[in-house]
């Protein structure tokens, strides 16, 4: 495989891997907001909110092993793993590097949800909001296609995407029906627990 | 009433599989189309002249006298190439740029 392919791979792996974290987090927004209709139940979203995390865990690491095999560079592994390591781009890259560290430990905690509890995988999940603009930033500052049109009109889709999704989530109140009785049941157990 | 609930759910459930699937190899293919677009885009530097840096572009103009013309064949059909001299620069000679990743 010779160099020019490999940076290729990596530059279209990275485009897509860019695609599918927001639809990942454009599919987190809407679980919230229980977006459902009669042929896609909640748990749609959820299911497939999920699938395309894992998804877009293996192209990131598509994106990733084909920068470090890559001679031009010579990132070198540690590059991808400790931020700001890399001499090549230090900062661009460092950004890649936390983007890719917050986005496995958002996906680690999901998978052991169960045994973490739902606090801690709410509040650790929180911090999808810093990877993907984190993931956004590292793409325009060191993207060789930034400025391509293409390359554009993918970014401004995806950034458009989670701000209409957002404003939405923003804009919408809960449509969890449970949402005022649990409410209630929450102030009733903290008033019980005081006294 | 159940047996529609269950049925919803399966149908619902087989959907999730095949969105799954389907964006699944979609997004394979993408990767393969977006590097295609990409390398027609900034299709950057060849193997050869990633390697040797622009230390080749220094030379190519001391040697051009000489160059034959299979070096002027060789130079046009490899990506932005560093060896060789193009038949068309005349024998004045024409430094080409080495790696631009």
């Amino acid at each position: 495989m010779t160099n020019s392919l490999l940076w290729y791979a990596t530059r279209g792996a990275g485009a897509v891997t860019e695609i599918l974290l927001t639809c990942v987090v454009v599919l987190g927004i809407l679980s919230t907001l229980r977006v459902q209709t009669a042929r896609w139940p909640r748990f749609l979203t959820t299911g497939l909110h999920r699938n395309l995390a894992l998804m877009t865990l293996v192209f990131l690491a598509l994106h990733i092993v084909t920068a470090v095999v890559d001679p031009f560079t010579n990132l070198g592994w540690a590059a991808a793993f400790i931020p700001f390591a890399s001499s090549y781009r230090t900062f661009w890259l460092g950004l890649g590097a936390i983007s890719f560290e917050l986005l496995l430990a958002i996906v680690a905690t999901s998978l052991a949800r169960g045994w973490l509890g739902h606090r801690a995988w709410r509040l650790i999940h929180w911090l999808t909001y810093a990877a993907w603009p984190v993931a956004i930033v590292h793409g325009v500052g060191t993207g060789t296609d930034t400025w391509s049109a293409w390359m554009l009109a993918i970014t401004a889709c995806c950034i458009a995407a989670v701000g209409v999704s957002l404003v939405w989530r923003l804009t919408t109140s809960s449509r969890d029906p449970l949402a005022a009785p649990r409410l209630d049941f929450r102030s009733a157990v903290d008033r019980r627990e005081v006294r | 009433m159940e047996i529609t609930r269950i049925e919803a759910r399966d149908a619902a459930l087989r959907l999730l599989n095949h969105l799954t699937t389907g964006i699944a190899f979609a997004a394979i293919g993408a990767v393969g189309v977006l590097a295609a677009v990409s390398a027609a885009t900034i299709p950057g530097s060849s193997p050869a002249a990633s390697t040797t840096g622009s230390s080749n572009t220094t030379s190519t103009a001391s040697s051009d006298t000489s160059a034959s013309s299979s070096d002027s064949t060789s130079s046009s059909s490899s990506l932005q190439g560093s060896s060789g001299v193009s038949a068309a620069s005349g024998g004045s000679g024409v430094a080409v740029s080495g790696a631009s990743h």
